[in-house]
């Protein structure tokens, strides 16, 4: 801080001001000979104080000969005007007594860093501001937005380091930022989205062959946006309440997925979720349709609080087993609904409580019915690359602050292990907690598993699906003899991820084996020729640090599922773990469901 | 992001250029009226709308704001996306700022739709003592890049809406058929929730 050092040189007479997170502020007395012994005060409010416009002000302290006096004016110092009614009243600490005071000026220059000043104006009276009720104040000064730290430097402490922009870790920037925590946000590479990026066909191909030319017959480069992660959202999920929470969902706009599939012995059907479609599956013979029509009706009229909608049964004690089997199903009936209803990965779930799966499948079922498509999921235009884009948006207009292109990103402890702050290009930006992912602290992960999937690039829709321009079929384990899901998803054109007429299809799964390749096989069988193939195998880590002693936070990597409820979980535990309180969507539950009347 | 609609049409504007420029406030004074001296750099919006109407056309902006991500060079791609207009602003006291403007344009050039109508806007057209561009000089750019230029003055509302005025004539009168997705955020009536479906 080089200000500060000089507002520490001994004999500056005028008062000084330490801001809250170790800034620096000078405050100086406009009206000479208003003396004051030299003063440190803490301006709480000063991350919220700040204003873009940059004058060279004549002032009386060009009179003050002494050494920082004329540093203010000297040189190329901005001189900033605050609005008046902002600061009431400034505290400080009188640093012969000792004693804390607050003062009211008429007028003072804040000089924040060696490149800016800014002068104040206010009347007197009132009490000193902390920042959120700055925040408030100037809220309300302007609809367009109030003012942002406007000199930031690396060199300053934040209250939380935010590293690599995959979607996880730019939800919680854009939350963090939303609850006035002070966030700067870097990434290593110079694009947004990290492991979830969507990537443009040159991306594609410069990731995976080393070169970024790729075939011409594939059409234009920036017409492709190839999910790194492919996945769908849940109409009524929690990533959509999320969204809608944080109103993040005006910078994007989503359609609806055309087909949820479920794959029974070598064939894909539809999934039915309601009575009604049960009705009509040719997924189940007659009189197994009649027993999983008794069952959906179950489903969709149970309700905790009513009793008599149990039938009898306290599913927070029964198991999903013994659900399914006082309805009779059968083990395929049980397959669909556990893996492509449900969306449950393995079938650990069946020995589990039946209340959460029948939670899930109510869920799929209002999903479904929310924007009445042919699947209960909806995507995001132009790729899953959008969805951290727009949080990082949101943590920005909060205050966040935003690197990309950032080497390094070396987190740094103290002798006891604390992370105390990041350092990037020879800068140290110091922060009391880190976030990030797996692949900024590799040394507080461990692997856990490894993802196999297949990126396919094809002309034509996946075969037997109704034509649709975007669909997820699931193989539920048991159809191969395996212990995880294999999980298909297309996207197109009609989602505004590939030039007209080309499909986007994904294959993955988690790899059980040492030929993972092999793995896809069933899967990628269903999808009829393709033009290109890309096979990426990558290994997932999950932390493994005590996060209340290194203050890290350290997110899962992605799992194979073409679903967000996972992701979304680990955000809001993450969130939980970081803030110390819970994200409160039960307002925006039913805001989403008012929306589907 | 322009829509045709029953004569209204919404069209995405964006705004860029350097800190300091007078983004905020151009579009303050052209949806509000007002002016602050000190207007604080932006947070806490993500963009404001304002209708004009133009021959027997209302267009609806939906101005977007770059919340401090060009400090970095960190601007999403999603900000250009299905822009239909965009301003790029410079200090007429400030080179530097009319030399980072030329950045931007060419930024806009690759990532911004081909048919966007730019413009380049000269602020703080009151402090002409202080002047360090010559409009002539941003003509002769502006034209060579095919943006039209205007000088303006968010304090005394120069040109302001004229600037806007002249954006929303010169978008095209067709604009190709985006594509529209589902708005989570707005609460559709069920026939408009229906319609929206139409082009899945």
């Amino acid at each position: 801080m080089p200000y500060l050092s000089q507002g520490e040189d001994s004999g500056n007479r005028r008062p000084d001001c330490r801001l809250a997170g170790q800034q620096a502020a000078t405050v100086c007395r406009g009206k000479k000979g208003e003396e004051q012994a030299r003063n440190r005060a803490t301006l709480s409010s000063l991350q919220a104080v700040e204003v873009l416009e940059t004058r060279e002000e004549p002032s009386e302290e060009e009179n003050e000969k002494d050494g920082s006096g004329q540093a203010c004016l000297a040189s190329s110092h901005s001189l900033l005007y605050l609005k008046g009614a902002l600061i009431p009243s400034l505290e400080y600490t009188d640093e012969h007594t000792g004693q804390a005071r607050s003062r009211r000026w008429n007028r003072y220059w804040i000089r924040i860093s060696s490149h800016a000043a800014r002068s104040v104006d206010y009347p007197r009276g009132g009490s000193l501001v902390d920042r959120q009720d700055l925040v408030e104040r100037v809220s309300g000064v302007s609809e367009f937005g109030f003012s942002r730290r406007w000199n930031v430097i690396m060199d300053e402490e934040y209250d939380v380091i935010v590293l690599g922009t995959g979607l996880k870790e730019c939800i919680l920037s854009g939350l963090l930022s939303v609850d006035r925590m002070k966030v700067l946000h870097m990434d290593r590479n110079d694009y947004y989205g990290g492991a979830s990026a969507s990537l443009t066909l040159n991306q594609l191909w410069q990731k995976f062959h080393g070169t970024d030319k790729p075939p011409a017959s594939l059409g234009s480069t920036r017409d492709y946006n190839v999910d790194l992660i492919p996945k769908f959202m849940m109409a009524n999920g929690t990533l959509v309440r999320v969204l809608i929470h944080t109103d993040v969902t005006k910078y994007l706009s989503f359609k609806a997925v055309d087909g949820s599939y479920v794959f029974k012995q070598g064939k894909v059907y539809k999934v039915p979720a309601t009575d009604v479609e049960a009705l009509k599956s040719p997924l189940m013979g007659l009189f197994e349709k009649r027993r999983a029509r008794k069952f959906f009706i179950y489903v969709q009229d149970y309700e905790e609080s009513e009793p008599k909608t149990h039938d009898g049964l306290d599913l927070r004690r029964v198991t999903a087993k013994e659900l399914f089997a006082k309805f009779g199903l059968e083990e395929n009936t049980i397959d669909f609904i556990g893996h492509a209803l449900a969306l449950h990965r393995d079938d650990a779930y069946l020995s589990q409580p039946a209340y959460e799966t029948v939670l899930k499948v109510k869920l799929y079922a209002e999903s479904l019915a929310r924007f009445a498509g042919g699947s209960p999921y909806i995507y995001p235009l132009y790729g899953l690359g959008e969805l951290p884009q727009a949080f990082a948006r949101l943590s920005a207009v909060y205050g966040g602050t935003y690197m990309l292109a950032k080497p390094d990103c070396k987190v740094e402890f103290d002798e006891m292990g604390k992370a105390i702050g990041v350092t990037s290009e020879g800068e140290t930006a110091k922060a009391k907690k880190i976030v990030c992912d797996p692949s900024y602290l590799p040394n507080k992960v461990k692997k856990v598993g490894k993802v196999v999937r297949a990126i396919c690039i094809m002309s034509h829709p996946i075969p037997d699906t109704n034509d649709s321009q975007s669909v997820q079929i699931i193989v539920p384990q048991k159809q191969l003899g395996r212990k995880s899901d294999v999980y298909v998803f297309c996207c197109s054109f009609s989602h505004n991820v590939a030039p007209k007429g080309k499909y986007i299809a994904f294959v993955s799964t988690e790899a059980e084996t040492d030929r993972p390749e092999e793995e896809l096989r069933a899967g990628l069988r269903l999808l009829g020729p393709v033009d290109e193939q890309i096979i990426d195998v990558y290994d997932r880590y999950e932390p493994v640090n005590e996060e209340s002693l290194d203050n890290c936070y350290i997110s899962k990597s992605y799992d194979p599922t073409t679903h967000f409820e996972t992701t979304i979980a680990d955000v809001l535990q993450m969130y939980t773990r970081i803030t110390g309180k819970e994200l409160d969507l039960s307002v925006d539950l039913s805001a989403a469901s008012a929306a589907e009347e | 992001m322009a829509t045709v609609g029953t004569n209204q049409r919404q069209a995405k504007l964006v705004l860029l250029g350097d800190m300091g420029a007078g983004k905020s406030s151009l579009v303050l004074r052209f949806t509000k009226g007002q002016f602050f001296d000190y207007q604080e750099s932006t947070i806490g919006a993500a963009f404001l709308t304002q209708t004009l109407a133009v021959n027997d056309t209302t267009i609806k902006f939906e101005i977007w704001d770059t919340a401090g991500q060009e400090r970095y060079h960190s601007l999403a791609p999603m900000y250009y996306r299905g822009a239909a207009a965009a301003i790029i602003v410079y200090d007429i006291t400030n080179p530097d700022s009319f030399t980072r403007a030329k950045k931007w344009v060419q930024e806009l050039q690759s990532q911004g739709s081909s048919n966007l109508v730019m413009a380049l806007a000269g602020n703080k057209a009151d402090l002409e003592a202080k002047r360090s561009t010559k409009p002539e000089e941003a003509q002769a750019y502006a034209e060579e890049n095919g943006l039209f230029f205007m000088e303006t003055s968010a304090k005394t509302a120069q040109n302001v809406n004229e600037l806007f005025y002249e954006i929303a004539k010169r978008l095209p009168k067709l604009q190709p058929a985006g594509q529209q997705g589902i708005s989570l955020s707005e609460r559709p009536a069920p026939a408009a929730a229906k319609s929206s479906m139409c082009c899945a």
